[in-house]
């Protein structure tokens, strides 16, 4: 996402005033931002890189000396299972925010007209409400006793309630309701960017409707699905509150293994290890996203 | 003459109240409510305020708000969600500044283990006096004279079940079988989200110590856990909402909890399982370098005065360890499971233990919990 703030200026300045004025004002912009993210997001996660080399007594107690065997360890048990489980779903619920969002973003981008801002507001508003609060509602919607299958027992379409809830299929539903805002924001963004000449010009030129999305619409908005995909992925790699509401907590994803093994496990040292080889992963992925077309398609988003 | 029968009736009217007013101060007089020394007290009100520590959402609010007005010190409150939560917190920061917390036991063992609680001023809390030392001696390994920790209520884990679903001639009824075995309740189960509550009943069910550490014990409560799963509905600590909306028929749950689902719904009863179970406490400590510890001791002392004790365990549900309380309550209550719990089940219960919470049976239980959970 930084990277679209680059351009943003880029395009709006030009080279030479990039050249003399540029770092003043990036250190006016961004130092507040900085300043926060030093002391939330980079502290914090230095502290747990250094938990992961400590050793942990008998009650659970840190004792302050260097080891690897926490790495060893998570090496040999088979966390990897929970692990690609983990991406399994990830993938899954980016894939279907990808299939839900990229209509939705489409029709607002086109046909919203003067409505635009308002549908954008709708799509916003669910944010407003804790992310747990939301969780406990999709509950009450899913359950046996709740909306959807009190619905389809009026219709009659089956004599007893499906069990939706503390199922896998609850667990997918629920992360791809948690993250789709987050899909549809870049994808309208991209959308709303590209010239409907274009179009225009490959229906002059004879493209038919399908062509003309595969060919010029998919990739001039890859930039917004692959900033979706970072922002839909990512948390929901690390989500344990789904699995845990939704999900009865029958099985682990990532965030749920790290947090068993900081709690019940009582061991810090080997839940702060799980959490930077899954930081770690997430990394390289994000590396992978950025060099395989990720920068020149979000350059060409904006 | 109705004049006449207008005084009789108020003449007896007041000779009822003076019975129940002689009623009130027997009790009163039998179980006082003894006030902390004047040093305390002049600290505490020094110190003005009150870091507590404590489970969200469960103490009855009145209790804080009460204590409050009495005293005219300020409580701040912070709570958590789980014993975990309530340990790691320590575990990461041993100086964090509460003066009261109420962990359960296994928070209570851990952290005394840890070496950070701080022993209690026995003289500022005159109403230590009217504990249950029976309970404290016998089972209460980790603190037998209670130095550390003044055990406002203690608990067992058993299950509800909801008699409209689950078959009255079921002669598992009773039994951690209910729960265990395979049966028609297929799906309707909820168990605890509590790694050493599931597995340590587990192992009462089969006949072995809750604290067991044997592998081979242990193994064969992973096979029965890895059969039960399929028929489990959630793993979840707060199934209220499963049970009360009768999704959930049969639910694992803290029996005293249970007494409060009973109350919405008439069909829902507690039922502690036969095989024993595991017993607990859920003690007020103070942790190492609490910055206000006159008004501590002033609030457990508060907790422990008979009609706050009464009015906190008939806001919760859970067995009293005060003498007082135990005779205040009303009859209905006390009928409930393990509200009064009987000398020879409490020989069936256990509590958890350094076998079951470090070295190998710690690192078989999470292997377990993993396995199950995976």
């Amino acid at each position: 996402m930084e990277k679209t703030a680059d351009m943003q200026l880029e395009r709006g300045i030009q080279p030479d005033a990039i050249q003399s004025g540029f770092h003043s004002q990036i250190t006016t912009y961004l130092g507040p931002i900085i300043i926060i993210q030093v002391l939330f997001v980079l502290l914090p996660l230095f502290f747990i890189l250094a938990y992961s080399f400590f050793k942990s007594g008998p009650y659970g107690n840190l004792i302050f000396e260097f080891t690897l065997d926490n790495y060893r360890s998570i090496l040999d048990t088979g966390y990897a299972m929970v692990f690609f489980k983990s991406m399994y779903y990830a993938l899954q619920t980016n894939l279907m925010c990808i299939l839900l969002s990229y209509p939705l973003a489409y029709y607002i981008a086109r046909y919203g007209g003067r409505h635009k801002a308002f549908l954008l507001f709708m799509i916003v508003i669910p944010s407003w409400t804790a992310y747990i609060i939301r969780l406990y509602a999709l509950k009450t919607i899913l359950g046996s006793n709740g909306l959807i299958n009190n619905f389809i027992l009026d219709l009659g379409l089956i004599e007893l309630p499906i069990r939706f809830l503390y199922t896998p299929w609850a667990v997918s539903i629920g992360l791809v309701y948690t993250w789709l805002p987050f899909m549809v924001l870049p994808l309208y963004a991209s959308l709303e960017g590209l010239d409907p000449s274009l179009w225009e010009a490959a229906t002059d030129l004879g493209s038919a409707p399908f062509r003309r999305f595969v060919r010029i619409t998919l990739p001039l908005t890859r930039g917004g699905l692959l900033a979706g995909t970072i922002l839909v992925f990512i948390p929901s790699l690390g989500d344990w509150l789904v699995p845990y509401l939704l999900g009865g907590s029958k099985f682990m994803m990532a965030g749920t293994l790290v947090a068993h093994k900081f709690t019940t496990a009582g061991d810090i040292p080997g839940g702060s290890c799980l959490a930077a080889a899954l930081a770690f992963i997430l990394l390289i992925l994000l590396f992978l996203v950025i060099k395989f077309g990720g920068r020149e398609a979000l350059e060409q988003a904006l | 003459m109705k004049n006449k029968w207008f005084c009789k009736t108020i003449a007896l009217g007041l000779v009822c109240m003076i019975f129940s007013l002689y009623g009130l101060t027997a009790n009163a007089v039998e179980f006082p409510d003894y006030s902390v020394p004047q040093e305390c007290l002049t600290q505490a009100k020094e110190e003005g305020r009150l870091h507590i520590y404590d489970w969200a959402e469960w103490w009855p609010e009145e209790i804080y708000a009460n204590f409050q007005k009495k005293y005219g010190i300020k409580i701040v409150r912070d709570n958590f969600a789980s014993d975990d939560e309530y340990i790691a917190k320590f575990k990461l920061n041993p100086d964090a500044p509460y003066d009261v917390t109420l962990p359960s036991a296994r928070g209570m063992i851990q952290l005394k283990a840890l070496g950070f609680l701080s022993k209690l001023n026995k003289a500022w809390l005159p109403n230590a006096v009217n504990y249950l030392p029976e309970i404290n001696q016998k089972l209460l390994w980790f603190d037998p004279q209670s130095e550390y920790g003044i055990p406002t209520d203690s608990y067992f884990i058993g299950y509800a079940y909801n008699t409209k679903y689950v078959d009255a001639n079921d002669p598992r009824i009773g039994s951690w079988a209910l729960l265990y075995e395979e049966n028609k309740y297929k799906g309707r189960i909820t168990m605890l989200e509590e790694m050493f509550v599931v597995i340590g009943n587990g192992l009462k069910y089969l006949g072995y110590s809750y604290n067991s550490d044997d592998e081979k014990e242990l193994m064969e409560v992973r096979d029965l856990l890895m059969k039960q799963k399929q028929w489990v509905m959630a793993y979840d600590s707060w199934p209220k909402r499963l049970v009360l909306e009768e999704e959930a028929w049969l639910a694992n749950c803290w029996v005293g909890d249970s007494y409060f689902y009973n109350q919405e719904l008439d069909s829902i009863k507690g039922c502690l399982p036969k095989e024993g179970t595991v017993f607990g406490i859920d003690p007020l400590v103070i942790p190492k370098g609490a910055p206000h510890p006159a008004a501590a001791h002033l609030f457990i002392n508060y907790i422990m005065s008979p009609e706050v004790n009464t009015q906190l365990i008939l806001g919760i549900g859970y067995s009293p360890n005060h003498k007082a309380t135990k005779e205040m309550l009303p009859e209905s209550f006390k009928q409930w499971p393990g509200v009064i719990p009987q000398a020879e089940y409490l020989k069936k219960c256990e509590v958890i233990n350094e076998k079951a919470l470090t070295g190998k049976g710690l690192e078989i239980r999470t292997k377990i919990w993993e396995d199950l959970k995976r």
